[in-house]
């Protein structure tokens, strides 16, 4: 990944005339962190990054409400610039398949990507570093600069597990490319398919111990692109549809309506599971539902910007007579 | 009050002699350390790693029973009379300091029972902070890695055993029901510790000078500063459930067909819900607000009302927040901005 | 140790319609079913509520020297008010309190009293005029400004229409637009208050309604010569605790539940988020 080139486009994206700002990546306040950026000057772009530490999912900002002021001359721009890798961009196309904001408001900028690091396992692997620390992908390994050390690591020891299952590294939807396309890896279940085969009282058990520890801070939920919703069902108080007292039999409702609301829509990016400050495994949850939507409806959310999910679309057709 | 040494082998039969008491201790958990009542010392962990639970669970905790009643009235309060008393284990210095700042909260002119009985039958024992993490930045706030403030007694590890601090009356009562198992500190442990606290202090690397922040605060409510670092911050709450100076709650009714109960539940600011009134009204629309106010809250109002910051520079909220709103990196900017 | 979360038993002896249409309000007279008083001043407030479905935090809108009961004029506008609504006399609702400063109402014995409420904004200001009006000889002037959306959107009508009867009130209807039957002032209430015109001297002004009314009355009497030390107006906000430690009805560093809801104008003027 060329970065001066990454630059480059975003210069051309910020210098359009409809183009309010740019949502790109630049470093974080301390060692492995990075920030999300938004970018309107030239200035700004200098701070604009791209490395294997870039693991956020920007899509995010286009649907919170917050309102970035803006220049003078761009107060009549429309559109708003964002990186976009492969599951970005799937989330992307889910979102305008709901309507959830129109085409014609993005300038997609797509990068091919070669999966992210885990900060968890960076930062368990490296404690204690505050000083700026840069990572860059070489020959399948990781070199990791902190400071003026140099370290070496496996590229597999510290990607991210939705990384290591990843299909779609490359964007569905794109206005400007950049960046090599990156073989996708092969389609992989097997750890659900193990799963699966345990015994129901195993699961259930699993799934109680880790919803006991559950402290119902909805970073999941706020973190997924794809959990946009104005008023989120499951904060409703009139009416009340979960508890928001945290024992273990609420936190499952909100987990288990949560993964169904995304059943279908999901597009793996994983950013919820990095998001828990508990640790729980949520893309096991979600990856189920996966693989339960493309086993029986042969569909994979977020390839196009048309189709509709499954799970939310209803034929007169369908074989039950309600939505349910 | 003097000083003692436990033997580390020897750390269990303590918590276990004291049977007659609740037990809540750092427990590991997979790749989490929480913070709970434990039935076996055996689990205690002392590895302070990942602690996202926080010992002011143990007299406030996230869901608390206020009363139940049936169709006809109240018919149960929680009487604090029954509760056993509590030893909360291993609780980091800058944690410790955080009782001190909730304790004037629930005090006052209207007491609050429920934390109120909690907090007198507990007695804090700390386990000094020997690997500061990257964003720990207690001595900005007025605290230390080895301060003995708000406990009763504090642990120190050396080596194969613990060096023992009794602070207070509180403290010295454990120690005298378990004395077999104490011995002297002689003065070679005691320059250990000393050596160990001075180390541990110069391992902490973010720092930040807080005075003049509430003046500053007070003259830049208006600034456009405030949106900008608001954009990052994508309105969970995180920064707020494993803050251990926070204690904004709610109070739900959860009714079912023939009875129902009031619960105390905590709440976060950062929620958009937070301050909603019902005619639609929301005094504080967006994140910005919100962060603001979080922000006014623990670095002016709080030093308004109580005369000290809200925080105890513990950098769970730096650490944990996914998309790195850093406290830090907004402290300095405000401090910065003419 | 009291427990100030456990809410008292209130029966509904008497339930008035003020206002009809798409925001209702009611007045509910209730008494408390251990017989006790609450003793509140003027302009304190109560946890209203139901078992079940939560609590709301309602001026107190009758006067302590009116005994033996309590009255809340309360607009339906979510849960609670809208199962409060439901109620039908002889039902029982939970109340705890008084809570909040209240006016300092014996600091303004021999002084003229001026009160400009906006809609429901009344409800806190009617225990000042029942009050002044059960100890007459004590205060000075009594003017009442008091306006609403339509006429049916006036609160305690027939007792603000008795009160002009009397020589020693005065009272200053308005509504926001003309209606056939309507003979007073047809306008806003920060309209109507400059053509009033009370005097500052040796006067006390109380505001209470909609946020930007309020903002509005203030700037008019700051106009009229009034000084920050003579306005006073009563906020509110969302609550849960009531007592100052949940920690969401904050302005500034000052709670509404607590360190309010009265304020004067010289302590708002200072707090950010007003």
């Amino acid at each position: 990944m060329n970065i001066q080139k990454l630059r480059d486009e975003a210069i051309r994206a910020i210098g359009r005339k409809d183009v309010k700002y740019l949502i790109g990546y630049q470093r974080g306040s301390y060692g492995f962190r990075v920030s999300p950026a938004f970018i309107q000057t030239k200035e700004d772009v200098d701070r604009l990054i791209f490395s294997p530490l870039c693991h956020l999912s920007l899509t995010k900002y286009l649907t919170l409400e917050e309102i970035i002021p803006v220049s003078e001359e761009k107060q009549k721009a429309s559109k708003i610039a964002i990186f976009a890798r492969g599951c970005d961009s799937r989330a992307l196309n889910q979102v305008i398949a709901e309507k959830g904001i129109p085409r014609d408001k993005l300038f997609i900028i797509g990068i091919p990507c070669e999966g992210v690091i885990d900060r968890k396992k960076i930062e368990a692997r490296f404690p204690h570093v505050t000083d700026p620390a840069d990572v860059i992908e070489e020959n399948g390994k990781y070199i990791i600069t902190i400071g003026d050390q140099s370290h070496e690591i496996q590229k597999e020891e510290l990607l991210a597990d939705t990384c290591k299952v990843c299909q779609y590294p490359n964007p569905f939807i794109y206005d400007k490319l950049v960046g090599d396309k990156v073989a996708p890896r092969p389609a992989n279940y097997d750890d659900i398919k193990s799963w699966e085969e345990k015994p129901l009282e195993e699961k259930l058990d699993f799934w109680l111990d880790q919803f006991d520890r559950c402290i119902r801070c909805y970073a999941c939920k706020n973190a997924c692109p794809l959990c946009y919703s104005l008023v989120c069902i499951l904060d409703r108080l009139n009416p009340q549809w979960v508890k928001r007292s945290n024992d273990t039999s609420e936190n499952l409702m909100f987990h288990i309506s949560r993964a169904f609301h995304l059943a279908g829509r999901c597009i793996s990016c994983g950013e919820c599971e990095r998001a828990c400050p508990m640790d729980i495994p949520l893309m096991k949850l979600n990856r189920k539902l996966e693989k339960d939507v493309k086993d029986l409806f042969s569909y994979e959310s977020g390839k196009d910007s048309e189709s509709k999910s499954p799970m939310t679309t209803f034929h007169v057709e369908d074989r039950e007579d309600f939505i349910l | 009050m003097g000083t003692l040494i436990l033997q580390k082998d020897k750390l269990k039969d303590f918590l276990s002699s004291l049977d007659e008491y609740t037990l809540w201790a750092p427990v590991q958990k997979d790749t989490i350390t929480l913070f709970e009542v434990i039935k076996d010392p055996k689990n205690v962990s002392l590895d302070l790693k990942h602690q996202a639970k926080i010992p002011k669970e143990a007299v406030f905790p996230q869901t608390e029973l206020l009363f139940s009643f049936d169709k006809d009235g109240i018919i149960k309060k929680t009487d604090s009379r029954e509760m056993k008393e509590s030893i909360v284990f291993g609780i980091r210095p800058c944690d410790a300091r955080s009782f001190l700042i909730l304790d004037p909260v629930f005090e006052g002119a209207i007491p609050d029972p429920y934390y109120l009985s909690r907090r007198n039958k507990a007695i804090l024992v700390g386990l000094t902070c020997t690997e500061p993490f990257s964003n720990c930045f207690c001595t900005s706030l007025g605290g230390n890695p080895f301060s003995q403030k708000g406990l009763d007694l504090i642990f120190t590890e050396l080596n194969g055993k613990f060096y023992v601090e009794v602070v207070t009356e509180k403290g010295k009562k454990i120690i005298d029901k378990t004395s077999s198992l104490f011995t002297a500190a002689s003065t070679e442990d005691t320059k250990q510790r000393e050596e160990l606290a001075q180390a541990s202090e110069s391992k902490i690397k973010r720092q930040i000078n807080l005075n003049g922040i509430p003046e500053k605060l007070a003259m830049i409510f208006e600034h456009p500063f405030w949106k900008q670092i608001a954009t990052k911050c994508i309105g969970c709450g995180i920064c707020t459930y494993t803050c251990p100076t926070c204690y904004c709650f709610d109070i739900q009714d959860e009714p079912t067909l023939r009875k129902g109960r009031r619960v105390r539940i905590w709440d976060s600011c950062m929620f958009g819900e937070y301050t909603l009134h019902a005619s639609g009204h929301n005094p504080r629309p967006t994140r910005a607000e919100r962060l603001k106010n979080r922000i006014y809250h623990k670095f002016k109002f709080n030093v308004d009302n109580f005369g000290v910051p809200g925080c105890v520079g513990c950098g769970r909220c730096i650490s944990l927040c996914p998309f790195n709103v850093d406290l830090i990196e907004s402290l300095s900017a405000i401090k910065s901005i003419e | 140790m009291k427990n100030p979360y456990l809410p008292e038993i209130a029966k509904i002896m008497d339930i008035r319609d003020e206002a009809l249409g798409g925001r209702p309000i009611k007045t509910f007279k209730v008494v408390l079913s251990n017989g006790h008083e609450f003793n509140h001043k003027p302009g304190q407030c109560a946890m209203v509520g139901i078992l079940g479905i939560g609590e709301s935090m309602i001026s107190i809108a009758s006067s302590p020297t009116q005994k033996g009961y309590l009255e809340f004029s309360i607009m339906k506008m979510g849960k609670v008010t809208s199962a409060l609504h439901a109620c039908e006399v002889g039902d029982t609702i939970t109340v705890r309190g008084p809570y909040g400063n209240g006016f300092p109402i014996d600091d303004w014995k021999g002084k003229n009293i001026v009160t400009i409420g906006g809609g429901i904004g009344q409800a806190p200001l009617r225990p000042i005029l029942q009050y002044i009006l059960d100890n007459r000889n004590d205060f000075g002037q009594l003017d009442i400004i008091y306006g609403a959306r339509t006429s049916n959107d006036l609160c305690f009508k027939n007792e603000l229409l008795e009160l002009e009867k009397r020589k020693d009130a005065r009272v200053h209807l308005s509504i926001d637009v003309g209606e056939p039957d309507w003979t007073q002032f047809v306008g806003f209430v920060p309209t109507n208050l400059l053509q009033v015109k009370p005097s500052p001297e040796n006067t006390i002004a109380i505001t209470c309604g909609p946020v930007v009314m309020i903002k509005y009355v203030i700037k008019n009497l700051l106009e009229l010569g009034f000084s920050d030390e003579q306005i006073f107006t009563t906020l509110e906000n969302r609550m849960k605790c009531g007592i100052g430690k949940c920690g969401r009805c904050n302005v500034g560093n000052l709670y509404v539940c607590k360190d309010g809801p009265v304020f004067t104008y010289a302590t708002l003027k200072n707090l950010p988020e007003f």
